[in-house]
């Protein structure tokens, strides 16, 4: 999957509007502090959750135009509050847009009135997405697999700490993965690192290798990595629980387990696993200020990591570091401009031409543009 | 006359020079980008604090100033910070003297008495 375009009132805690935002491939996105840079991806990823779960939904209203499977739709869903002061659908409507950009109707559907396929439905529950509701429909289905290949890391509030946790591998999992092969099963097991990386180690050996290589390449100093078993680190569990591990050059003979991995090299580790393990048909990933208390060893990969990337993902990424600004091409980035709750978007497109015309690196061309200083009004 | 000018520092620096040059001399205007350059124009462009961009920044102000062809004068604005006002001169000048420059340079060091910088915290 990959969003055309997108545009959003509310949708997180704050009721910003976001214009019109056209995607590419590789979206950076930036903007002075406060301007909405984590409040659009919280938005992004709130909008596909309703897609695809039904355990909670937010106020606002989204307007998704995204690709999947050669198939581009249009989902708008508009939410306000109930009788009993909860977010419930109050308008929503899917449509198959060809390329002759002539609409066809699947879903259209307000207080009144539940429309799939041209036929009126029955009343169905209101605090749940037609994507959701209608998900074994043949043709809903692909975009119900379309917003769960939406994956989100913010890295905060402990989300690191619980990636490296140490986590039994479920049974049920290698029994399906055995039988399907299929990478997306592991993508949609939602595993933390430690078995997710055995599953690669065991299932996806080609996988496996070049995560291990990207890694090492990052740090030249790990001389051996594998993955153990948590006895061997004094842990008891019933049950497989896998523990990746490494050697240091210079620390021979001790297996350090990623528990205690330094937190960067965590998280280029998580990162580098979810690039090589997103859905097969294209996923989305959306990373929040990657760059946050890292050395520059642990962030300059990062670009080239997304640059080097096959063409079927989609990645939007916040950063206010030079280095991975001024690393991702001026026609990739999106910058955020915020006029109270407005929040208007300005493409790298658009300033590509100034931009050539001096020889100051991009990064401080963007520094220097009242758009991005001036961020906030 | 144009004149291009670089600055080190954030935000702050630049906005006083945007303001304090058309009050030193009401002719010129300002530019968001020396390529807007046109006739009696100022632009600036400004590290943004980060003093570690420094020498990339006034190499490429000269290259800018040398293939834009139409500007007068380069101004680099520079903090001395520890160092003396002679010192930061012959840093900025030797840092310039590599790079043939179309335009004349002028150096500006303003002397630091006591700024908001470095003022206590606590009084």
């Amino acid at each position: 999957m990959k969003i055309i375009s997108y545009e959003a009132y509310g949708g997180a805690k704050t009721n910003l509007h976001f214009s019109k935002i056209n995607f590419g491939k590789l979206n950076l996105i930036v903007g002075a502090s406060a301007t909405g840079k984590t409040r659009l991806l919280n938005t992004i990823f709130n909008g596909a959750f309703m897609a695809v779960q039904a355990q909670q939904m937010f106020f606002g209203s989204w307007d998704y135009t995204f690709e999947h499977q050669g198939r581009v739709y249009q989902w708008k869903l508009k939410t306000d509050k109930g009788k009993d002061d909860e977010p419930r659908v109050f308008e929503e409507s899917i449509v198959i847009i060809d390329e002759n950009g002539n609409d066809t109707i699947l879903v259209e559907r307000d207080l009144e009135s539940f429309v799939y396929n041209g036929k009126e439905l029955p009343k169905l529950a209101a605090d749940k997405s037609s994507i959701y509701l209608l998900k074994d429909e043949e043709s809903i289905n692909p975009l119900y697999l379309g917003f769960s290949s939406i994956m989100m890391r913010r890295f905060h509030a402990g989300e690191l700490e619980n990636a490296a946790s140490l986590q039994v591998v479920p049974q049920q999992a290698i029994v399906k993965i055995k039988k399907t092969k299929k990478l997306d099963d592991l993508f949609s097991s939602g595993l933390q690192l430690n078995p997710r990386l055995y599953i690669l180690s065991q299932y996806f050996k080609d996988i496996y290798e070049r995560i291990c290589h990207e890694f090492k390449n990052v740090f030249p100093f790990v001389s051996e990595i594998d993955v153990r078993m948590a006895e061997e680190f004094g842990f008891q569990f019933p049950g497989l629980v896998p523990v990746f591990a490494m050697k240091e050059k210079f620390v021979k003979d001790t297996w350090i387990p990623l528990n205690e991995f330094s937190s960067g090299m965590q998280k280029v580790l998580l990162i580098i696993t979810d690039v090589f393990t997103l859905p097969q048909n294209g996923g989305i990933y959306l990373i929040d200020e990657y760059e946050n208390s890292l050395g520059l060893n642990a962030i300059n990969f990062f670009p080239s990591v997304l640059l080097e990337d096959n063409n079927v993902n989609q990645f939007i990424i916040t950063s206010h570091h030079p280095y991975i600004i001024g690393n991702v091409p001026v026609k990739n980035w999106i910058i955020l401009h915020r006029k109270g709750k407005e929040i208007i978007v300005k493409e790298g497109s658009e300033l590509e031409k100034k931009f050539s015309k001096s020889k100051q690196q991009a990064f401080i061309q963007l520094i220097n543009d009242s758009f991005y200083t001036e961020g906030i009004e | 006359m144009n004149i291009h000018i670089v600055v080190e520092g954030d935000i702050g620096e630049k906005e006083v020079y945007r303001c304090w040059v058309p009050l030193v001399n009401p002719d010129l205007s300002y530019v968001s980008h020396i390529s807007d350059t046109v006739n009696n124009n100022f632009s600036i462009i400004s590290g943004g604090g980060y003093p570690q961009y420094l020498r990339t920044i006034v190499d490429s102000a000269i290259e800018d100033v040398n293939s834009i062809g139409n500007i007068d004068r380069l101004v680099i604005a520079v903090d001395s910070e520890e160092m003396s006002y002679d010192d930061k001169y012959s840093e900025i000048r030797q840092l310039i003297s590599m790079l043939p420059c179309h335009a004349v340079i002028k150096i500006v060091i303003p002397e630091l008495v006591n700024d908001f910088e470095t003022l206590p915290t606590t009084i």
